[in-house]
């Protein structure tokens, strides 16, 4: 078992949500632990956080995760643990009418959210394994994705960039262990987060929960948990771990 | 250092230090340096523009802006013309601000930068103090300054530090140029503060721990090293300035110390002229502390103080030994109350309890200062008659901390608090003005306010009921407006229904331990 006592945990998406829990269970475990995040007000409060180390970095830009990997580096001296939780829920079908027309699927957004959960996980991967790869660090990468990477009417994008992730689990769980490194995935189902009372209309929400056999959502610290149990597990790769209350099965 | 003189005010005392030491470094700051006779010099000049500005002894002078050597000229130079001096966070809302501003009336508002402080001019007088025209003649100004010392007791109020009140409003905690003087003298006695010494200044003048920083290094005629917000945030920069700076006595709130212990700043060759390692203003965990101590402890000796801001923040330094880390569990005691302290620990009715029995800790003494500004009636609730006599008025405050005294090691322990103050980050904050702010924004139906602690860091924990949908952003953006940056909650919940316990009342008690139950089984 991996113990995480002074090891650098680096949780993109940190600020919030199940990043946020994940960084305060990976604490409870005595971890050194990053957020790399984009400026918000909930970013700003955290930055007062005496136990935390807090980066700016919009993890779609590579030049900025390079540049704020290397920066975790130089304080911290490695990086352990790499969590890419980044991620944006966006809903839209391929093709609906409505508004008196034909509506086709935003192609921005499309690129959009494929960058902010598939591209930003390739980079900030990338760059931490090379300075894994360099400090000779035994890593663990984990990605957070989705049940609807097995494919949701009505995400498109975020469906094939979490399918797109977790094909990247399965490529870095066979590349990567010569070099000591592991990966694996979590699929969370419905999260009880603001994001997903935000994103998600509620009548459809609790459709859903009337579709999961526990009949409720998931808490954030439920999924953290199962996370930092999976980074302590030497013996996880390759896998996505679905957590999803029995809604998938 | 008195030269038998009778130095009964903040502005004498300076001046005796600063003509013994003329020519030694008064202020470090970037890669400014002033000596004592040019600070002297210029506060001078600063108390000088003051008195001819009108402003007479018991005015009150408010400064914002952020930390620099001119903050310290103003400061310096209000003490010698007996004005009382108040400085304020420049980041602070404005709304609070004025609100503060109303209730004490300053004769004079000096900022770095009218414009983001934006003062209403036509209520307060206002000048931009970077750009004072100040009096250059240094004789006059001398003369001026040392015929006007003669008019401030030591009863003159030196400055109001405001903290956060219960009530939505802050109270200005008012101390007097004894009170100060008190506090240099036992400071340079039980730190043995010698030739040579560089004091760090990372806690900002409008935080009481500045109290400390300032008055111990220049009336005792040692270098004070000024370091701002932003240079305090990088670790890696501070930890080499205060090298180069040759820094010898650290003070802070142990947040500091654990955020350079997070960002893994510090290492054994770390802070290599410092002597000590003060720190205060909230607990210092001791699985946390234990490490810095382990790594410094065998040059570096460390002290854990305690005081509240109404008494000249220390009243208590307990030294730091290595088998006080026998259990790793939980804070330090407080150790014994300094002398020219008393301390009584009281129940409800203020009532001594018997020894070994948790009480109210009430603090009594030269150094209990004089209330708050402009506030009969919170003064009076605070401020209460020293509860072992009659015979005659003798204040004694009431701390709020509920304290243990273990007979069989003679030691102070904090138990909690009286009332819903806590500390954040060595902020004190009255969880209602939290509450009170929340319920200015529209969407809000309902909040409580709780404090607790996760691994011995601070946290402040809002639980919402909303009206009507909001994001956290928008919530925490509104709130921006109406509170310090250090009020902010670190956490919002949002839910259906707040728990009420029997009364009626909000349930802090329970929403504390439901919060806490999920964080550790979750
Ligand atoms: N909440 C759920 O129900 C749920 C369900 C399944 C999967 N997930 C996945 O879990 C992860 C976390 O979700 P959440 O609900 O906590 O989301 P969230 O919106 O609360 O948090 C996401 C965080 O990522 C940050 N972020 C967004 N774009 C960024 C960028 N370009 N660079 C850096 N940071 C950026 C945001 O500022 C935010 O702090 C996501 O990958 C999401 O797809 C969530």
């Amino acid at each position: 078992m991996l113990a995480l006592k002074g090891k650098v945990c680096l949780v993109t998406g940190g600020a919030s949500g199940l990043g946020l829990e994940i960084i305060e269970q990976l604490l409870r475990e005595e971890a050194v632990s990053v957020i790399f995040d984009i400026e918000s007000e909930g970013f700003r409060a955290l930055q007062n956080r005496p136990d935390l180390a807090v980066f700016k970095c919009d993890v779609t830009d590579e030049e900025q995760v390079a540049n704020s990997i290397k920066a975790v580096t130089e304080q911290f001296g490695q990086i352990d643990v790499l969590v890419n939780n980044v991620g944006i829920l966006y809903s839209a079908p391929l093709i609906s009418f409505g508004g008196g027309g034909l509506k086709l699927h935003d192609s921005s957004e499309w690129q959009r959210v494929i960058s902010t959960n598939l591209s930003s996980a390739f980079y900030m991967t990338k760059h931490a394994v090379q300075a894994m790869l360099t400090r000779r660090t035994k890593g663990v990468i984990v990605n957070i994705t989705s049940i609807s990477a097995r494919g949701n009417a009505g995400q498109s994008a975020y469906s094939a960039a979490k399918a797109g992730l977790e094909a990247l689990t399965k490529v870095w769980a066979k590349e990567l262990p010569v070099f000591g490194i592991r990966c694996f995935a979590v699929a969370p189902g419905f999260c009880d987060t603001e994001s997903t009372h935000v994103a998600v209309n509620e009548t459809i929400l609790q459709d859903t929960i009337k579709r999961v056999p526990l009949k409720r959502l998931g808490k954030t610290a439920e999924i953290a948990a199962f996370v930092v149990a999976g980074i302590k597990n030497d013996y996880l790769n390759g896998k996505v771990l679905e957590i999803d209350g029995g809604l998938v099965i | 250092m008195s030269n038998n003189q009778y130095l009964f005010n903040l502005g004498s005392r300076f001046k005796s230090v600063a003509s013994q030491k003329s020519d030694s470094v008064a202020v470090l700051f970037e890669e400014q340096k002033l000596t004592y006779s040019e600070l002297d010099r210029q506060s001078d000049a600063m108390a000088t523009y003051f008195i001819q500005s009108g402003l007479k002894v018991g005015d009150l002078v408010c400064i914002s802006g952020t930390k620099n050597i001119t903050a310290v000229i103003c400061i310096l130079g209000a003490l010698k013309a007996g004005v009382t001096y108040s400085v304020f966070d420049p980041e602070s809302p404005q709304p609070r601000l004025l609100k503060i501003f109303d209730r004490c009336n300053p004769a004079l508002v000096l900022c770095e930068n009218q414009l983001t402080v934006s003062i209403p001019s036509d209520k307060f007088k206002v000048a931009d103090y970077t750009k004072l025209q100040l009096p250059a003649n240094e004789d006059d100004n001398a003369a001026v300054v040392s015929n006007h010392l003669k008019s401030i007791t030591a009863a003159t109020a030196a400055y109001v530090m405001f903290t956060s009140g219960s009530t939505g409003f802050p109270k200005g905690a008012t101390m007097t140029h004894q009170n100060v003087l008190n506090l240099i003298d036992w400071s340079i006695q039980t730190y043995g503060i010698g030739a040579g010494e560089v004091f760090t200044s990372v806690n900002p003048f409008f935080f009481d721990n500045s109290v400390f920083d300032l008055y111990s290094s220049l009336f005792s005629g040692s270098t004070i090293a000024l370091f701002d917000g932003q240079a305090v945030r990088d670790s890696r920069k501070l930890l080499r300035l205060i090298d180069e700076f040759k820094c010898t006595s650290w003070f802070s709130v142990p947040s500091m110390l654990i955020y350079l212990q997070t960002m893994r700043a510090l290492n054994a060759d770390s802070f290599s002229s410092l002597k000590r390692i003060i720190f205060g203003g909230e607990g210092y965990p001791k699985a946390r502390l234990v490490e810095l101590f382990d790594l410094l402890s065998h040059r570096i000796s460390f002290y854990n103080v305690y005081g509240p801001t109404e008494c000249t923040c220390i009243c208590s330094s307990y030294k730091v030994e290595s088998n006080d880390f026998a259990d790793l569990k939980g804070f330090l005691p407080l150790g014994k109350l300094a002398p020219n302290f008393s301390g009584w620990i009281v129940d409800e009715a203020l009532q001594i309890v018997p020894d070994g029995q948790q009480g109210e800790l009430l603090l009594g003494g030269p150094n209990v200062g004089m209330g708050y500004y402009r506030d009969h009636e919170r003064t009076n609730l605070a401020f209460v008659q020293n509860p072992t006599h009659s015979a005659y008025r003798d204040m004694a405050y009431r701390t709020g901390d509920v304290v243990l005294h273990n007979p069989d090691d003679d030691k102070i322990r904090i138990m909690g608090r009286a009332d819903n103050q806590i500390k954040h980050m060595g902020y004190r904050i009255e969880l209602e003005e939290i509450e009170n702010a929340l319920s200015c924004i529209e969407s809000v139906a309902q909040t409580a306010v709780i404090h607790c602690e996760l691994r011995g860091i601070s946290q402040i924990v809002a639980f919402v009921k909303l009206k009507s949908d909001t994001e956290e952003d928008e919530i925490r953006k509104v709130l921006k407006g109406l509170l310090p940056a250090y009020m902010i909650p670190t956490k919002f919940s949002f839910v259906q229904y707040l728990q009420k316990n029997a009364n009626g009342k909000l349930d802090r008690k329970q929403l504390k331990s439901d919060y806490l139950g999920q964080r550790v089984n979750g």
